[in-house]
């Protein structure tokens, strides 16, 4: 994102509205405006859509006019862009919300969503990302369709595709794989030790199916590691049609 | 996508606070799926929701869609559109349910929040489970009812600055808790803040300013 110094009479009314507090007053030349870490920005376009400088002096580049990066950073930020490789709205896929007729995760399958750099406008540095892939790679099938999978990292080995990019800073990258059942445990483990070595927050999410009794067969897992789930979560109720069936 | 999963909230405090998604299939029942998902966010609307939204056009609380915004969502929608509704009781989101299965749309429908309450009200199919937040935690903020408002809305759009400096404000009187709510609530583009919580905890929060 692109501050107009020219335009900005420094009122500091955008600079709370960006979530990871890439705006900052400077001072230069005797004069004082809002300028953008352009490392830390993440191209969310909020200081632009919501705060709105009454000055207009919040000038984005349209996303088809960026720099690779930041084209990259823009899509990893927005929630409403269109990827062009995957046709979802969004930074991962539908994932379990429409199970019900996709039918992507199946009985004795786990999946893994790892949302890295979220929440509250922590971020992620590809090279973090990275790790994360690295360590899970040899036991899990990436998400073909996952932003991640399809322009960061190498599915079958975890590793980054473009060293270039190691340093980028995103909002957050959703990585998303799967698993069976027998090896669900591991790579939980696996993910719990590597959090420890990442410079972010990762928050954790764990997809499977619901048995007739109304248990989540991702209890059995969970069990065996010794971990809770939250008490909220996301729950597919088996309307979408053509439906894939309860079993 | 991940944006609905990550409330955090005692069970008391998330029992005020539940997501009605709905959306087509790509590939599977996505094409002549817009007038289905239209007829699925008037139902939603019927009920009372806090905030609707839908994640490819905005909330209600986006700037031009304030006035009547489900016939402005429902004219710009498609058969991709992905809308939601925000309720803060469980009677409300049973009465939707009821009236989605009986409209028998075909289009997949997810409920987040508390799972012993949801599951009283319809048979589970697929669960996304919510394991904490792991890693640096040491980076969140340091006042929970600030993790609690920024992770309603899951696209990080609602800055922990911004609430933090919204708190002030009304410490200060220059604003409501609603007002600030409100300002909060423009910041989710897809429509799952959920205001209505968002003022109870501003108020929380300013007492410990
Ligand atoms: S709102 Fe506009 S004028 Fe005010 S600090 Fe930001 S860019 Fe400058
Ligand atoms: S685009 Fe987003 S990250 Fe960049 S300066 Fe604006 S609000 Fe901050």
């Amino acid at each position: 994102m692109y501050i107009n110094p020219d335009r900005c009479v420094a009122c500091t009314h955008c600079v709370p509205y960006c979530p990871t507090g890439a705006i900052q007053i400077v001072s230069e030349g005797g004069r004082n405006y809002a300028k953008v870490d352009d490392d830390r920005c993440v191209e969310c376009w909020i200081c632009y859509r919501v705060a709105r400088c009454p000055k207009d002096a919040i000038e984005p580049t349209p996303p088809e006019k960026m720099p690779f990066v930041r084209r990259l950073k823009f899509f990893f930020a927005s929630a409403t862009a269109v990827w062009p490789e995957t046709g979802m709205a969004g930074r991962g896929t539908e994932e379990m919300k429409t199970n019900d007729v996709t039918g992507r995760f199946r009985f004795g399958e786990i999946g893994f969503a790892l949302d890295m750099g979220r929440p509250t406008g922590v971020g992620v540095r590809v090279s973090d990302v990275e790790k994360v892939c690295k360590a899970i790679a040899p036991y899990v099938t990436f998400e073909i369709e996952n932003p991640v999978t399809k322009l960061l990292i190498d599915p079958k080995t975890g590793e980054v595709r473009n060293p270039e990019l190691r340093n980028v800073y995103l909002l957050s990258a959703v990585v998303e794989a799967k698993t069976s059942k027998e090896l669900a445990p591991k790579v939980l483990e696996i993910v719990r030790d590597v959090s420890k070595e990442v410079n972010t927050v990762i928050s954790v999410g764990l997809v499977s199916r619901v048995k007739p009794d109304g248990e989540p067969e991702a209890y059995e897992v969970l069990r065996q590691v010794g971990i809770e789930a939250k008490p909220n979560m996301k729950v597919n109720i088996g309307l979408g049609k053509p439906f894939v069936g309860w079993e | 996508m991940t944006h609905t999963l990550h409330r955090q909230g005692t069970y008391e405090e998330l029992k005020e606070d539940f997501v009605v998604l709905v959306m087509s299939a790509k590939g599977f029942n996505d094409p002549g799926a817009a007038p289905k998902l239209g007829e699925a966010l008037k139902i939603i609307s019927k009920y009372g929701p806090v905030n609707i939204g839908d994640m490819t056009q905005g909330s209600m609380y986006r700037a031009g869609f304030r006035i009547k915004p489900v016939e402005r969502l429902l004219k710009g929608g498609h058969d991709r559109s992905i809308y939601h509704g925000v309720f803060t009781d469980l009677e409300a989101v049973k009465k939707v349910v009821d009236e989605l299965k009986a409209a028998d749309l075909g289009m997949s429908v997810v409920i987040s929040g508390l799972y012993d309450e949801v599951k009283n009200i319809i048979r589970p199919h697929t669960v996304n489970l919510f394991l904490g937040i792991w890693g640096k935690t040491e980076l969140l903020p340091k006042h929970e009812e600030v993790l609690k408002i920024c992770t309603m809305c899951g696209h990080q759009f609602v800055s922990r600055n911004l609430v933090m400096k919204l708190a002030q404000d009304v410490k200060r009187g220059r604003i409501s808790p609603e007002e600030a709510a409100e300002v909060m609530a423009s910041c989710c583009s897809c429509g799952i803040f959920n205001p209505v919580r968002a003022v109870k905890l501003v108020k929380q929060l300013v007492q410990k300013l």
